[in-house]
């Protein structure tokens, strides 16, 4: 208790000392807060439903399939049943498959997202609406599955909340659905259980029905397409599980080999699931921070041995009149802890101001975000880690103070060798130098890496690009001519209204973040039985390549002829050219789509360039591009290209375009093509920018260290400064002595800082886009840099040294 | 014998500000000159000014007025650099508390002024070795100053502060610390380089360190008496 009333007068009595010791802690452990909120919302806390840790999904695996870059996929209606009868580890299973569908019968039709469930997600998850009920077993049968729970936010959103929703008839996709609950707030699954893209669940879920299979899918094992989730039995563990399930798939391999030869099944953890996708980015952002602590640590250990100088008098004093090394020791310590609590309380207020910062730049597609805020978990961890700060920073000075020789001191007065103690703020000083330089090459790598990715051509120009998606309802557009024609006079429309370029649809625009994948054969190659050939299919209206301006290479592009009752025909990239008719013109060539209805050779008539269709790091793949006209998609993505005007602004008038062809369609996903590719990239922004912010602060830090370590040491050589001085040292002699003093301790850091990112950058190869994790620009300019900044840190107080007045230097001797 | 003198005072002043408009006087009207070979001894009470002469003779100071000829070299009119550059070619320094610096050896400490001067590494090891012998400290070359009592300490600085070959040393109470007997050493060792040739400036307390020298200059409050 003494101690403490006197740690906190020691505190109070040197004011600035003390506030630049808690603005340096505040930064570090504001950093590690804030960064720890995220941390634990996306990776550590708990999924929001009870028992979440026994949820898990049923994904199948195929080696073919895994080669087409899906290494987990869905399951068949088929197989799905026969899991639910006959795995004994689940308590329940469950499927859910993405739904999206088009509200009408209201003031303005709207596209939501959703989902269809098994009748017993809601109980296999352990929620309850908080209005009506779920749904009950037997729902989930055709016929009787027009039911829907809506979300609260849609309930709020569109209905005012109003309570007499239960039993009210909406119109979805043009039939008549029952709701018959709501949901609690937030509740939106499946979002942010990292699902993947192509299982086509929204970005937010709002409306949930039940799922009742056709006939046709019931039978067939090889549609894969269902996501399944299953609640573990208390008692079995998930490698039991899946040892179960591995069974499983061997049996149904050998029962029905057309369809399951091949196939295994793979148990993911929902919890594992979520964190996946940001796992990697959030280790290395953690790292960061936690370096920055560390930093922040060797700085305020630094100022405290500083101090520990000035006070080798009070301490001497203390144990003349009896103290024990030991109980100066703990006296020194409970200042640092102190010191570090101060720190960790304005840290908070950093980390909540910070944490606003970093949700306002996070990408959307973050999973889990909206969970992020910092609750008790969190000034828990904030505590802790501030009582460690305490004692990290505090426990070399406050040993290396403590050991004063009792004698030595009352002698010598104030001076005597400081030797030791200088080695330790320099080795301090070192490894400051060392983090920092670390930070920054990683932060280096990540800005290479987006400015590599800057320089990506993506293949289509996105500039002047508005983009919406139109799904249109089975009613009456099950009909794929009525889907083609009504595309066909919406882009015909939109194109003769003033302002637009040109306009066009396809079924997945580049970056939209949408897959088809299928496999062809080539007329005269005939398949080999191993070999999977496969390509992404586009079909697109005859203006696509105008109106994206990608270039035809070769050939023609599709015109209004390519209809319906003309030849069949496709436009394929240079991609695939190359891959699959090298040296020769692939022009005229023909191959079949496996999966296309009316099994027909088509005959390719151009070649056009490359497009990076699903993101702009990864190297795109074959594509083939058929005419809308003859396949008849129900949703497509229309583009339309402005003529110059902001894109966002000719929305009205195609809105009404599209509502005087049919009024009961809605737009979704509008964006422009820029928004898209911003979005695409915006997770390397995210990670680049925080990097870069921390290493900023971290070269802040160090630059610091570096100043406070030299201003006092000029400070404590004043004398010696005037000796040189009066034998001879010229003003330059005095810089030099003093810059070489930093810049020995800021290279030497530098080195070993070099080695440890040599060693850690390793870790971030997953992050980065064409650059080597030991990139020699970015290991050679980061080095320049830090030393030229250091150089200037150093500048400062050398300066002071080299204005030392001998007169007075000697006088106060 | 130059008809001028090694060094030549007239008019000179030294003033601190003593708040607005104030200005306390540390020496007045300074007119002194010194020949090349003498050996003064300055003397005078407690804050008389004594230092501060020293100081400004020695090119430490140079807020002061009036004019200062060092070997007909006009010092008032150099800029700061070239009063070093002149200081390192024609001044030596020796302190009452020695000023050797605690973390460098004897030998190192005897480098210092040659390091900051154009010497080569071999003329330097071949200067440094010379004055040890000169000295007799070879003994003690890789001692550090806390290690050597103080009469030895102050023979290291004498070394040092001759060792670039001065024209002038200015000493200021060199043997302030000392027992008699050792400032009898230091008092000869002054004579002998004297004689040699060396101009040598003190400021001592001791009426018998100043009949080492050739000329007592009193000093009273900033003036020098006549
Ligand atoms: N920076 C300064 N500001 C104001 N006054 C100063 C300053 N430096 C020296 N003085 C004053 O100048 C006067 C002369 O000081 P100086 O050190 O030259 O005396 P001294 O003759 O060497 O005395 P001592 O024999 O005690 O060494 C003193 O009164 C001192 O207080
Ligand atoms: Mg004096």
């Amino acid at each position: 208790m003494h101690d403490l009333r006197f740690a906190f007068r020691q505190l109070i009595k040197s004011p600035s000392f003390t506030a630049i010791a808690v603005i340096a802690l505040a930064l570090g452990i504001g950093a590690n807060t804030a960064m720890f909120s995220v941390v634990n919302a996306i990776l550590l806390r708990p999924l929001p439903f009870p028992q979440s840790d026994r949820l898990t999904v049923i994904w199948q695996t195929n080696p073919e399939v895994t080669k087409m870059g899906f290494p987990l996929a869905p399951t068949s209606v088929p197989d799905f049943k026969d899991w639910r009868a006959q795995a004994k580890s689940f308590e329940a299973v469950s499927a859910i498959e993405g739904w999206s569908t088009n509200l009408t019968g209201v003031a303005e039709a709207e596209r939501l997202d959703g989902a269809r469930v098994s009748a017993n997600l809601f109980s296999l998850l352990r929620v309850q609406p908080i209005l009506g009920r779920a749904f009950v077993a037997g729902e989930d049968e055709r016929g009787r599955n027009q039911v829907v729970i809506l979300s609260y936010e849609l309930w709020q959103r569109r209905f005012g909340g109003d309570r007499s929703i239960i039993g009210r008839k909406l119109t979805l996709d043009q039939e008549p659905y029952t709701v018959v609950g709501v949901m609690a707030r937030g509740f939106d699954f499946p979002s942010d259980t990292g699902m993947p893209a192509y299982m086509t669940f929204g970005p937010r879920a709002e409306v949930w029905a039940p799922f009742a299979p056709s006939e046709g899918r019931e039978k067939n094992r090889g549609a894969h397409n269902l996501a399944v989730i299953g609640r573990l039995k208390p008692s079995v563990s998930l490698t039991t599980a899946q040892a179960e399930m591995n069974t499983l798939a061997a049996r149904f391999a050998q029962q029905y080999p057309d369809s399951n030869k091949d196939w295994g099944i793979q148990l993911v953890s929902l919890q594992k699931q979520a964190a996946a996708g940001s796992e990697r980015t959030l280790s290395v952002l953690m790292a960061a921070v936690g370096c920055i602590l560390l930093i922040a640590c060797a700085n305020v250990a630094n100022l405290l041995l500083a101090r520990g100088l000035g006070r080798q008098k009070e301490i001497a004093i203390r144990r003349a009149l009896g103290a024990s090394r030991m109980r100066i020791v703990r006296q020194l310590l409970t200042e640092s802890v102190l010191l570090a609590l101060a720190g960790g309380l304005l840290g908070i207020l950093f980390a909540v101001l910070g944490s606003d910062l970093l949700l306002a730049i996070a990408p959307k597609n973050l999973p889990r975000l909206s969970e992020v805020r910092i609750d008790a978990g969190v000034l828990l961890f904030t505590l802790l880690v501030s009582l460690v700060t305490g004692l990290l920073f505090g426990v070399a000075p406050a040993l290396q103070s403590s050991r004063i020789g009792l004698s030595e001191k009352l002698k010598e007065g104030n001076r005597g060798s400081t030797a030791g103690h200088a080695r330790l703020r320099n080795g301090l000083i070192v490894s400051e130098v060392a983090l920092a330089l670390m930070l920054l090459i990683a932060a280096g790598l990540l800005i290479e890496s987006f400015a590599q990715l800057a320089r990506v051509r993506p293949g289509f120009n996105p500039e002047s690009v508005l983009t919406f998606n139109i799904a249109l309802p089975d009613n009456p557009y099950r009909d794929e001519s009525k889907a083609a024609a009504f595309f066909d006079s919406v882009v015909r429309r939109i194109e003769n209204l003033p302002g637009v370029k040109s306009a066009a649809a396809g079924n997945i625009l580049p970056l939209s973040g949408g897959e088809e994948v299928d496999g062809f054969e080539i007329e005269g190659r005939p398949l080999k039985p191993d070999v999977l050939q496969t390509a992404n299919f586009r079909w697109v209206t005859p203006d696509y390549f105008k109106t994206l301006q990608i270039p035809l290479q070769r050939g023609r592009t599709f015109n209004e002829h390519d209809r319906k009752d003309a030849p069949e025909v496709a436009i394929i990239d240079e991609t695939m050219a190359r891959l699959y008719f090298p040296g020769v013109n692939p022009i005229g060539q023909r191959f079949k789509a496996t999966n296309e209805k009316k099994s027909v050779f088509r005959e390719i008539v151009g070649v056009v360039g490359d497009v990076r269709h699903t993101s702009l790091e990864a190297k795109p793949g074959p594509h083939i591009y058929l005419p809308e006209a003859q396949a008849g998609q129900q949703s497509m993505m229309v583009a339309v290209r402005s003529a110059g005007a902001e894109p966002a602004a000719l929305l009205q008038m195609v809105r009404r375009e599209i509502a005087t062809v049919d009024p009961n369609v809605p737009l979704a996903d509008i964006r422009t093509m820029q928004e898209m590719v911003a979005s695409s990239v915006a997770p390397w922004r995210f990670t680049m920018a925080l990097l870069s912010v921390f290493a900023g602060v971290a070269l802040l830090l160090a630059s610091l260290g570096i100043y406070g370590v030299l201003a006092y040491s000029v400070n404590q050589r004043r004398r010696e400064i005037g000796i040189r001085m009066s034998l001879g040292a010229q003003r330059r002699d005095v810089l030099q002595l003093f810059l070489s003093q930093g810049m020995t301790v800021t290279l030497l850091g530098i080195v070993i800082g070099l080695g440890g990112a040599w060693a850690a950058t390793r870790i971030m190869r997953s992050l980065l886009y064409s650059v080597s994790p030991t990139d020699p620009l970015v290991f050679l300019s980061v080095p320049l840099v830090f030393a030229a900044i250091a150089l200037l840190a150093s500048l400062l107080p050398a300066r002071k040294a080299a204005a030392v007045n001998p007169v007075i230097a000697l006088r106060n001797e | 014998m130059k008809l001028d003198p090694l060094i030549k005072l007239s008019h000179v002043e030294r003033s601190y500000p003593l708040g607005k408009q104030q200005f306390f006087y540390v020496l007045r009207d300074i007119n002194l000159e010194v020949e090349e070979g003498d050996f003064v001894s300055v003397m005078g009470p407690s804050g008389a000014g004594k230092s501060t002469l020293l100081h400004l003779l020695g090119m430490h100071d140079f807020g002061w007025t009036g004019e200062y000829y060092l070997d007909e070299t006009a010092v008032h009119r150099l800029k700061p650099k070239e009063r070093t550059q002149l200081r390192n070619e024609q001044i030596g320094f020796v302190f009452q508390n020695y000023n050797l610096l605690d973390d460098l050896t004897v030998y190192e400490n005897l480098d210092i002024p040659l390091s900051y001067r154009r010497y080569s590494k071999s003329e330097r090891t071949a200067l440094v070795a010379d004055t040890l012998d000169r000295f007799s400290i070879v003994a003690k070359k890789d001692l550090y100053p806390r290690q050597l009592s103080g009469g030895q300490q102050q023979l290291v600085s004498i070394a040092r502060a001759i060792i670039a070959k001065p024209k002038l040393i200015l000493a200021d109470e060199p043997t302030g610390n000392l027992h008699s007997s050792q400032a009898e050493e230091i008092m000869k060792l002054f004579q002998r380089l004297n004689s040699e040739g060396t101009t040598i400036i003190q400021v001592t307390h001791s009426e018998t360190n100043a009949a080492y020298g050739n000329r007592t200059i009193q000093l009273r409050d900033g003036w020098i008496l006549k």
